[in-house]
């Protein structure tokens, strides 16, 4: 086989498949971790039946639904409620072409020889920027879905997601703005090796770049406690009220392999993708004995972890606080951050560290001076709300 | 709340760390059929009778909110040749009892010979009429045909050695082991 094809044709598609394939997987898996770690912050159990310690459960629950009846509503938009799960779907996947799991890795495949190889499906100069522009054509299956469905909460969920992930959408891009600032690159694989070539995780110097960047991204794959187009007490089911059976199945595996893609967005723009931790600091080597990938994967798991942490604290946002917190705090916020970043990165590479500096300094002041000014006192019914 | 308390989102984190605390404790499930858990002192079960200490006085069933205890006797010679009630029927119409436990409290006898707190909250029955609608043979017999050791009947002296005690519990925990292996060979037939 000559090297054309391998490296052209065989060894993209391979990747393309594995990553379908282990997205699909993992966005099952995640469903029964989720009410696993669920089940402990209310302190009991969760799936604990089928297989080893419940460890089937997803299994289980996959078989079920895709040999559960797909009923659609009379009077729907047949071909649209038909295609709206695709149209959700097809983006959710489609992203993982661009994430680099891993830096350029050299495999001894029998019959082959060695293959020198990234870990990561391709990388396009402005990956991030289609990975952008690529999640956020997902709306439109939501939409159409609460459209199509001929069902009132189905349409009210489709409205407050497209009302919601169009407001998001700007904190999240100005956040991602500040990392290319910070980067000067669109590249995801460009911008991990910066951060090690700068000597510094782009947390550091944008701490606020990365706050806005996961808040908004857990409002735009409509997780708790910004859940308002599923918004179970209130409208049902929200968006996918009306479907079930295994296009129900394709809506939920979408929004867990989106969670995977912030997760993992999140962990390349400001947690240094698949570097250890403190990249260039000689006597933390011993610390490469972990490889690269599963650096990666352990960074994206934290980040899904807080995910549930967060659904298993918080209660669900009013849809005028929802809207409030993005127009009049997350956008001001950003556009003031995306300035910052801006002159610092302007300087230099130093005027990055300083600004890194300032922001930490900044911020354990104010905690230490607001947490040793006054134990606060317990509420006072009144204050709780209590009448 | 003031400014830095709000710029540091200190509230989200207080709320962060409460669950983060009960992330960490052991769960409290009790998976059922594998473990059980004792139901307190005051728990009111199923009934009980015993038929030998029932004076037939019909209290209960007077008592009873919902008139759901049913009882029939005759007058029989005795060997003094002095009239003696015996009970003909004694049935209690378990699907509607509130479990409300005031034909514990009226029964005169000491102990009581009708009470709920036998701590047994296994109700379930394969027919409607098996476990709902009970007539004598089943109140005094469940337990016996069930293998369980109930604690004492109101009124009815304490066993105040532990040791017996122990043993007794010991016993308990056999008996409804064997319960358990029992009903899993049923199953399958």
């Amino acid at each position: 086989m000559s090297d054309t094809i391998l490296y052209n044709l065989v060894i993209p598609a391979s990747k393309a498949v594995i990553v379908v394939l282990v997205i699909a997987t993992v966005a099952g898996i995640l469903t029964l971790v989720e009410r696993r770690v669920l089940a402990q912050f209310q302190i009991r159990k969760g799936p604990n039946r089928v297989g080893w310690n419940g460890s089937l459960q997803w299994v289980a629950d996959v078989i079920k639904l895709i040999f559960k009846e797909d009923v659609v509503p009379a009077r729907a938009e047949k071909f649209i409620h038909f295609l709206a799960p695709i149209l959700m779907m097809t983006p959710a996947l489609t992203v993982y072409a661009f994430i680099p799991w891993g830096p350029e890795t050299t495999f001894r495949v029998p019959g082959l020889g060695t293959i020198r190889t990234g870990l990561y499906a391709t990388d396009v100069n402005v990956s991030l920027l289609l990975l952008v522009a690529i999640t956020s054509v997902g709306v439109y299956g939501i939409i159409l879905g609460g459209w199509a469905s001929n069902s009132k909460y189905a349409l009210l969920g489709g409205l407050r997601s497209a009302a919601q992930l169009i407001s998001y959408e700007v904190p999240m891009g100005f956040a991602v703005v500040a990392a290319v600032l910070m980067s000067r690159s669109l590249s995801l694989v460009e911008i991990v090796e910066r951060q090690k070539e700068y000597h510094v995780w782009f947390v550091f110097p944008g701490l606020i770049a990365f706050f806005l960047y996961f808040v908004s991204g857990v409002a735009e794959t409509n997780r708790i406690p910004f859940d308002l187009p599923e918004a179970e007490s209130e409208l049902v089911a929200g968006f996918h009220t009306e479907y079930s059976g295994f296009r129900w199945a394709v809506f939920f595996l979408s929004e867990y392999a989106n969670m995977v893609t912030i997760s993992a967005v999140a962990t390349v723009l400001f947690f240094g993708g698949w570097l250890r931790p403190f990249p260039n600091v000689g006597w933390l080597s011993f610390l490469d004995l972990v490889p690269p990938l599963a650096w990666f994967v352990l960074k994206v798991s934290a980040f899904l972890f807080v995910y549930m942490w967060f659904r298993g604290t918080f209660p669900r946002y009013r849809f005028d606080q929802l809207m409030a917190l993005g127009w009049k705090w997350l956008i001001p916020l950003s556009i003031v951050n995306v300035l910052l970043v801006a002159f610092a990165a302007l300087w230099s590479v130093a005027g990055l560290k300083v600004l890194a500096v300032l922001l930490w300094v900044f911020f354990g002041a104010a905690l230490v001076v607001a947490t040793r000014r006054q134990k606060r006192p317990a509420p006072t019914p009144a204050a709780a709300g209590v009448r | 709340m003031g400014f830095l308390d709000r710029i540091l989102l200190l509230d989200i984190f207080d709320g962060l760390w409460v669950t983060a605390k009960h992330f960490v404790r052991p769960a409290d499930t009790v998976e059922y059929p594998e473990a059980r858990r004792e139901p307190s002192d005051r728990f009111r079960g199923m009934f009980k009778l015993d038929e030998e200490r029932c004076i037939k006085c019909t209290l209960c069933a007077i008592e009873c909110p919902i008139a759901i205890i049913f009882i029939d006797w005759h007058n029989e010679k005795n060997e003094q040749g002095k009239n003696e009630k015996v009970l003909d029927r004694f049935d209690v119409d378990l699907k509607r009892c509130m479990f409300c436990g005031l034909c514990e409290d009226a029964c005169p006898t000491v102990p009581k010979s009708i009470w709920l707190k036998t701590k047994s909250y296994e109700l379930g029955a394969y027919e409607r009429n098996d476990a709902l609608y009970l007539d004598i043979e089943k109140l005094t017999t469940w337990d016996i045909k069930q293998g369980l050791t109930l604690p004492p009947a109101p009124g009815e002296p304490k066993k105040k050695d532990e040791k017996k005690d122990e043993k007794k519990e010991e016993k308990k925990e056999e008996k409804k082991e064997e319960k358990k292996e029992e009903k899993k060979e049923e199953k399958p037939a």
